[in-house]
């Protein structure tokens, strides 16, 4: 939405073209570098601290910042441990199109009309792993029950919990490296992973289960159940 | 997504219901309006039955309605209040059965609003003003008068506002041929407003107030004005002039009084209260409802209390001085919404909620009840399901209040009655009637076929075969009927036996070998076919003789069936006969004497023809009591194909050409046919698997199937106790079947519940329903016998003595007095007092399998099935019930779940546990094997436990109160009551329920339905309907904040969420919906959404499949608005648009409208559409018949 401009203070109009013109190149902030909030905020998933920042050019801004530099080395440092060259998405992104398209300045012009006539930010909260790129926006379940790629991804996921240290197979998911299809004791553990999680138990980061204190149990259930054998 | 809004089965409950001579003659007529429908009923003194003639949906809210008759007038005309913002003068017009609008006066805005007359209308006794007054301030007041040509004129506006009154009732005073009085109910406020103390408002008297309409003077003055002690609900007018004592009857609370001017002292008498009654002592009693019965020399007064009881209020009067007033106790009924007596000695009952009555009064004090229309008002919930495992799906409908409720099992078809069944010895293959004489009113003999014999019965107070009647009895009858006057014709594959009245027979035989195989009679002219196709035909000439046409008619090919039209009144003969061949076409040949035998026309069809019938239907009612004669039908051929269908095409009864033919799908076996008569109409009988109705009613084509077994061969059947019924074969019986509920969509089975039931649910697996039942202001069972023991105790306590032993036999016979409460109304409890059951339920059967009796003040409100998932297969019934619940001003002890066990197949109860909650769990849904229960605002996951329900998740970010939950995949769809939809994502990794998007527009949901993994169907509970939708690039995977420091300001804008829904479509359709489902309600047609509504309405919006028809039917509605404006005066499109624009909805119910418009302004709107009126309503039919009935 705009408003008519009244008045003509240039340093004004310069500023907003400015702002105008960041909120275009901020298309460039790669999705898995940000994250959308419920309320249309924008959290950095870069900074360990995730600082959440109110429009696109406060987290452009903040891009910008030293601290987020610093941690943006030690994220993609600790982020792809395995693979021999160290790319900033950005660069990686470049590079896909020089070798690409032919005429990449037309590309990139044709990218930022796009993203500026796009009516709503298409970030997604989601962080989604480098190696399935084709996974689309929306992704959304359509059974009721969640599909093992989804309950993959979920699990995989960054999350603020600490749960990799507790659950070493639901860790491994995470990185694991190929969509390859799922043994079914690991199915069996992931599931028994998540239906401990979403009846309330939580992982302490030390291999053990302890309650969520805002969550009922019976009165005799003082360790999580079992993994089910078979 | 454009949708086509239909209506299947209007709104039952009546809010108002006038009589007087509509049509002008002798008899008496009642008009009702439901909501935003007009009716017109004619009860039949004869049967006691009502007849709906004319039924006209409005597009506006009726909020009153008045009959008036001008000075020495014989018709009445309808006043009609509305929310158009304007007053309306209907006359019924029976030529053309239509209301037809006389004038129409806009006085103030549209809507309902407080100060703009519309909600309170009072005549002038003497039929010479009308006032209309608002809530508040505004009355206005028409002289009403008769111009030179004897028309109906109404002067312009008088004014007779007061501001900061509030107004309660107004009726017109009987004050003979002076000037004409109305009094009013009045409150005013105004001291009270300024008042800050508020010593005013509590001294506030209500008054009663007189206005005279000074016709010298041309204005309106605020005559007398005289505070009253009590407050009243509702004025009565007692006649006056040279017909009583005039002045009014004031209903209030315990009290009623009559007040008039002059010397006369105020009259005061208390309402009567029942002896021992349950309700509160404390309670006052006030009347609800009246109606006046005025003869000549007579007149009384009928007044309804609020428990049913009806008084006859009678006054004595001492020289036109009232001394007294005398109420007698008349009779118990239903509590009505308006009641009226009519000359005849009925009193039609329109009751508040559920069935209404009409009874028939056999002397004052004692009257038996005649005729039940059916009411399934008000209607709580609704779902359509295949539950009995017939092939259609039968809808199973909760409705009714208090004791009177129900379950309802609606199935498509006509209600049968069965009047006869006889076992006949043998399998007969064919039935007719016929009558001795032509101006007899009844049929004489049933004749029946059998392979080798004819059985000839006669009909009289018993039936009984007869041997004298001149039928030949020896061999299968291909047909019989009366001819001329008074002979009788059969015949039979060797001939043809003419039957004169005074038993002489004449005979014709077949030439040779030939035999005859297919014969068209009617009353003047025989048509047979011998084998070979050779066509006979023979006419009756004046002398009574039956006469063979000089030539024959070789067919090219079998004929396989042939019909005759009956002849036309004043006319010598019938000028088509219509035959079938087995080469798959239909010939219409000519019987004109110019050139007989001549083709005409031919038809090719799809299959073998099975049947023919040629009938004159669509037509209004042919003569009405005047003598003046309506237009007269056209004429179908309807033919019955060999492989299950129906066509009904039009036969143009000057070139014989066919025209316009509607096809429909029947059953699997071939279609038979047959004529016979309904409601004074003819209509064809079309047999296949299913039997169905072909008929016209108010102007519009039904064909419906009858809910019976299937029969073989039918004929129509007029006798004394039943004037038109059927006769038909079924097997080796004869049946005598009578159908009374002609328009009715649906036949209905109710199965009797204790309390209003609010909700149900379907065990899958045993298909059993489980309803909970919850009364507000009701004892339970258990607390009713309690205070029955009490008062039985204080009976003995409180008498003397000597009259203890009196006192106790009192007390035992009050014990084991029970008297039904779906007439006497149960025990008043008092506020805040709830009395509910869960009741396990067979649908088919109606059973009552399992019974839960829920303490006293525990409603409950929300119930599910479902399966945990850590239980493995059995199945639980939860139940969220509020304890305490007071609902003005609203406060709640808490809430409980109850956790029931399904066992013995889903047949019985076992109570497990439950789960304390702080707040009334209105809603719970299962969600992947937990259930999600919405608590007060809270969105909680509840898994099973051993003692209770173990909370193992929440939200708290729901806005006001939780009415309802829909669950799809990972998502979940939250309504509130007054915020419209709210989407959550359940997180199972983190075990969180985010909210993730919302609608932009505050609705305040009583019912949704998921259409699709992004779209959702709602209703609110001011009667609309609307669809949104999640945008494609809507995102349900957002974190909750992420820093977990959650501050006040962390919240979207206005604590929304950050997606917002996109609203697909939008409807208002007038009156509360309270259930919405998407479902396919004919076998094989596609889905619609149906909706119930609180008034017992039922319709479904259907989606257009085509750009084309959506752009037809836009264009309908279009030149209907225009052209066929609301009777009311409400403007149809912002009616539609009553609370949002509508959006990409037509209105299926106005579109119909078309077939019911004069023919030339039909001509004038099809001309625009570039079509005839024939296609247009061909068009209207076949969307109805695509998606429904």
């Amino acid at each position: 939405m705009s408003f008519k401009r009244e008045g003509d203070d240039w340093s004004q109009l310069n500023v907003l073209k400015k702002r105008r013109v960041g909120d275009l190149l901020a298309s460039y902030i790669p999705e898995d570098e940000a994250l959308m909030l419920r309320d249309g905020r924008f959290a950095c998933a870069i900074c360990p601290h995730r600082p959440v920042l109110d429009t696109l050019a406060m987290l452009t801004a903040h891009r910008a910042g030293k601290k987020h530099l610093s941690s943006l080395q030690l994220f993609y440092g600790k982020k792809q441990p395995g693979k021999d060259v160290e790319q900033n998405p950005r660069q990686q992104n470049e590079s896909r199109e020089e070798t690409t398209v032919e005429a990449p300045l037309l590309t990139q012009t044709r990218l930022i009309t796009q993203s500026a006539l796009h009516r709503a930010p298409h970030y997604n909260s989601c962080c989604r792993r480098k190696y399935r790129p084709e996974v689309p926006g929306s992704s959304v379940s359509r059974s009721p029950l969640p599909s093992a790629a989804e309950l993959e991804l979920q699990s995989g996921k960054i999350s603020r919990e600490p749960e990799s240290a507790a659950d070493p197979q639901a860790k491994e998911s995470a990185t694991v490296s190929a969509p390859a299809p799922m043994s079914p004791s690991r199915r069996r553990a992931l599931d028994h992973y998540l239906t401990l999680r979403s009846s309330g138990w939580i992982p302490d980061g030390r291999g053990r289960w302890v309650k969520d204190e805002n969550v009922e149990f019976d009165s005799d259930e003082e360790e999580p159940p079992d993994l089910p054998l078979d | 997504m454009f949708l086509y809004n239909l209506t299947l089965q209007r709104a039952t409950g009546i809010s108002f219901a006038i009589h007087g001579n509509f049509s002008g003659t002798k008899q008496q007529e009642i008009v009702v309006s439901r909501g935003k429908i007009l009716e017109l009923l004619r009860p039949d003194p004869n049967t006691g039955k009502v007849h709906t003639l004319l039924t006209v949906e409005v597009f506006g809210v009726i909020r009153s309605l008045m009959a008036f008759r001008l000075t020495g007038g014989t018709k009445d005309y309808i006043v009609v209040g509305s929310d158009s913002g304007r007053i309306v003068i209907l006359e019924y017009q029976p030529s053309k059965n239509m209301f037809e609008k006389i004038h129409q006066e806009t006085f103030g805005k549209s809507g309902c609003r407080r100060i703009v007359p519309g909600q309170f209308l009072a005549v002038d006794p003497k039929g010479r003003a009308v006032m209309i007054s608002a809530i508040e301030k505004q009355k206005l007041v028409y002289i009403l008068n008769r111009d030179a040509a004897a028309r109906l004129t109404i002067s312009s506006p008088l004014e007779a506002h007061k501001a900061n009154t509030l107004v309660y009732h107004v009726v017109g005073v009987d004050v003979g041929f002076e000037n004409p009085m109305f009094a009013c109910l009045e409150m005013d406020y105004e001291e009270a407003d300024n008042d800050p103390t508020g010593e005013a408002a509590a001294n506030t008297q209500q008054t009663l107030t007189f206005y005279e309409l000074d016709l010298g003077l041309n204005h309106v003055v605020r005559k007398y004005s005289e505070p009253l002690e009590e407050h009243g609900n509702f004025l009565i007018t007692v006649p006056g002039g040279s017909d009583g004592p005039s002045g009014v009857l004031i209903c209030s609370e315990n009290y009623i009084t009559y007040k008039n001017f002059g010397d006369q002292p105020d009259i005061r008498c208390p309402i009567p209260r029942r002896r021992n009654d349950l309700d509160d002592p404390e309670r006052g009693m006030i009347f609800v409802c009246s109606a006046t019965h005025k003869t000549k020399s007579m007149f009384f007064f009928l007044a309804q209390t609020e428990q049913g009881d009806i008084f006859k209020i009678t006054l004595e009067t001492d020289e036109d001085m009232v001394t007294e007033i005398r109420l007698k106790y008349f009779d118990t009924v239903p509590v009505a919404a308006a009641m009226c007596v009519l000359k005849t000695g009925f009193l039609f009952v329109a009751s508040e909620f559920g069935n209404h009555d009409l009874y028939h009064t056999v002397h004052l004090g004692d009257d038996d009840e005649e005729a039940e229309s059916s009411s399934a008002m008000p209607l709580e919930e609704g779902d359509i399901a295949d539950l009995a495992n017939e092939d259609t799906p039968q809808l199973y409908v909760a409705c009714g209040r208090g004791p009177r409720s129900s379950l309802r099992v609606l199935r498509h078809g006509l209600e049968v009655s069965e009047m006869a069944v006889s076992e006949l010895p043998g399998n007969p293959n064919a039935v007719w009637t016929v009558r001795r004489h032509i101006e007899d009113e009844f049929d004489a003999y049933i004749i029946v076929s059998f392979v080798n014999a004819t059985l000839v019965l006669s009909i009289g107070e018993t039936v009984e075969e007869v041997t004298d009647s001149g039928f030949l009895g020896t061999t299968p009858t291909l047909s019989c009927s009366l001819l001329g006057d008074d002979a009788l014709v059969q015949v039979y594959p060797d001939g043809i036996r003419h039957i004169r009245a005074d038993k002489r027979v004449n005979e014709w035989k077949t030439p040779g070998k030939k035999t005859i195989v297919k014969c068209a009679v009617n009353q003047r002219q025989v048509v047979i076919a011998l084998t070979g196709g050779e066509l006979v035909y023979f006419e009756m000439d004046p002398s009574g003789q039956l006469n063979e046409y000089t030539e024959r008619k070789e067919m090219s090919a079998d004929v396989v069936c042939m019909s005759l039209a009956n002849v036309p009144p004043g006319e010598q003969r019938s000028r088509f006969l219509a035959v079938g061949l087995v080469d798959n076409t239909v010939r219409i040949i000519s019987l004109d004497p110019s050139d007989c035998l001549q083709p005409l026309s031919m038809q090719a069809l799809p299959a073998q023809p099975e049947s023919l019938c040629i009938v004159e239907m669509g037509g209004t009612e042919k003569q009405d009591e005047l003598g003046e004669r309506g237009s007269i039908g056209f004429l179908y051929l309807n033919i019955g194909l060999q492989n299950g269908v129906l066509l009904r095409t039009v036969l143009d009864p000057v070139t014989g050409d066919l025209s316009d033919t509607r096809t429909r799908y029947l059953g699997s076996r071939p279609v038979k046919l047959f004529r016979v008569r309904m409601q004074g109409q003819e209509a064809v009988l079309a047999m296949s698997s299913r039997s169905w109705l072909s008929y016209s009613y108010q102007s519009r084509f039904h064909l419906t199937p009858l809910s019976y077994e299937t029969l073989e061969f039918a004929s129509g059947f007029a006798s004394e106790q039943c004037p038109e019924g059927i006769v038909a074969i079924s097997t080796n019986t004869l049946r005598i079947l009578a159908l009374e509920k002609l328009g009715a969509v649906f036949n209905q089975v109710a199965f009797p519940l204790q309390y209003t039931p609010r909700k149900f649910v379907i065990h899958p697996e045993s298909n059993n329903l489980i309803i909970i039942e919850t009364d507000h202001n009701a004892y339970t069972e258990a607390t009713k016998a309690q205070r029955k023991q009490q008062m039985a105790e204080e009976m003995v306590e409180a008498a003397g003595e000597d009259e203890r032993e009196l006192a106790a036999e009192m007390a035992a016979a009050f014990l084991n007095e029970n008297l039904p409460e779906s007439i006497f109304g149960a025990p008043k409890a008092g506020n805040g007092q709830w009395a509910s059951v869960i009741r396990v339920m067979n649908p088919i059967q109606g059973n009552t399998l399992d019974l839960v009796q829920l303490e006293q003040n525990e409603a409950a409100f929300s119930v599910a099935v479902c399966r945990f998932s850590n239980t493995g297969e059995d199945w639980y019934v939860l139940v969220g019930v509020a304890k305490d619940l007071i609902l003005n001003p609203r406060s709640v002890a808490g809430g409980f779940v109850y956790t029931y066990k399904l066992v013995n197949n889903g047949e019985k109860l076992e109570f497990l546990h439950k789960t304390p909650v702080e707040e009334v769990p209105a809603a719970i849904a299962p969600f992947q094997g937990r259930v999600l229960i919405g608590v007060g605002k809270l969105l909680r996951v509840y898994d099973l436990g051993k003692k209770k329900l173990l909370r193992k998740c929440e939200n708290k970010h729901i806005a006001n109160y939780i009415s309802g939950i829909q669950t799809i995949g990972h998502r979940v769809i939250v309504s509130d009551v007054q915020e419209s939809f709210i989407w959550v994502r359940y997180k199972r990794n983190e075990n969180q329920l985010i909210i993730f998007a919302d609608d932009t527009y505050p609705r305040w949901v009583t019912t949704a339905s998921l259409l699709d993994y992004d779209t959702v169907a709602g209703a609110d509970k001011f009667g609309n309907i609307c669809v949104v939708r999640l945008p494609p690039n809507t995102n349900d995977e957002v974190d909750e904040d992420p820093t977990g420091n959650k501050a006040l300001w962390d919240r979207g804008l206005l604590n929304g969420a950050s997606q917002k829904a996109e609203v697909i479509m939008n409807y208002h359709v007038g009156e509360t919906v309270l259930s919405l489902q998407k479902t396919t309600l004919i076998p094989g047609g596609s889905e619609s959404l149906v909706y119930t509504t609180l008034s017992g309405g039922i319709g479904i919006l259907v989606p257009f499949t085509s750009h084309e028809d959506h752009d037809f039917f836009q264009h309908v509605e279009m030149h209907l608005r225009s052209e066929h404006p609301p009777l009311c005066g409400r403007d149809h499109l912002s009616f539609r648009s009553y609370y949002f624009p509508v959006k990409n909805v037509i209105d299926g119910d106005l579109c119909e409208q078309f077939n019911s418009m004069e023919p030339n302004k039909q001509k004038n709107v099809s001309e625009e559409l570039d079509r005839t009126p024939p296609e247009v309503s061909k068009k209207l039919e076949d969307i109805r018949t695509r998606y429904a009935f």
